[in-house]
């Protein structure tokens, strides 16, 4: 897995995250920036997810195991999605607070890809 | 932007207390880890059930204790208000037992379940959690 990728990806989620606990300190809701803000992290996610699709196509194994492997993949996409929308519908600044939390989970499960990737 | 989400009728303090505001981060972390649990226990029973039947069990049993924690403490109500009490005692208990379990008998604990060395590979949330979860339930508690 390409080290630059996974490095940026996770340095962004985590600025995103404090920009996330910022609106929550400024007694914010969830609003258009906070939604960029988890749609750009997805984006980046989805590039990681094709590069590893073309590693993988190209010969490539994690060393620690495909279908963990796989399944941090899949994993990856769906945490942010669903910490916008369960954070959208909160209506105080617990809504951004959710959003903080889905970018930290994201990261940490960028960084167990990276192990499960070179075992 | 709307105050009431999808036109629904407010519902009283008491119904919508547990899925708002902290609760609101609650329920997305333990959605976390029913979803972290359910994996590691799946590809654990679907791969190498064999090494380590009983641990494996476990991590499927801390599974099922999360997704009945996560879902009971989103829904409103009293069946679920009790259900959720339940399972955050199940699993408060389950960390402390396995933790200190895992600790004594490393040999029983061949890969490390969600709750070995109380949740040590999780950065010990799965220790804090159920406490927290039992705050808020008492904090939200249906009169």
């Amino acid at each position: 897995m390409v080290h630059a990728l996974a490095v940026s990806l996770i340095i962004g989620v985590l600025v995103l995250a404090g920009l996330a606990l910022v609106t929550a300190a400024l007694n914010r809701r969830v609003g258009v920036l906070l939604l960029g803000a988890a749609a750009a992290g997805e984006a980046g996610l989805l590039v990681q997810v094709v590069w590893a699709i073309v590693r993988l196509a190209g010969g490539a194994r994690p060393a620690g195991g495909m279908a963990i492997f796989i399944g941090y993949l899949a994993g990856s996409l769906v945490i942010l999605p669903i910490a916008a929308l369960w954070g959208l519908g909160e209506r105080s600044r617990w809504g951004p607070v959710v959003v903080a939390a889905g970018f930290l989970v994201t990261a940490v499960l960028i960084v167990r890809m990276q192990q499960v990737w070179h075992g | 932007m709307a105050e009431r989400e999808g036109g629904r009728p407010v519902a009283g303090p008491e119904r919508t207390a547990r899925r708002s505001g902290p609760g609101r981060v609650l329920i997305a972390v333990y959605g976390v880890f029913a979803l972290a649990a359910t994996s590691r226990a799946g590809v654990q029973i679907a791969t190498r059930f064999h090494e380590a039947p009983v641990a494996y069990l476990l991590s499927a049993f801390a599974a099922v204790v999360y997704i009945l924690a996560t879902v009971t403490l989103a829904r409103s109500g009293r069946t679920s208000y009790r259900v959720a009490v339940t399972s955050c005692t199940i699993e408060l208990i389950g960390v402390l037992a396995v933790g200190t379990y895992s600790l004594t008998d490393r040999a029983a604990f061949p890969d490390a379940t969600v709750w070995s060395g109380y949740g040590s590979g999780y950065g010990f949330v799965p220790l804090v959690l159920p406490v927290l979860g039992l705050l808020w339930l008492r904090r939200t508690a249906p009169r």
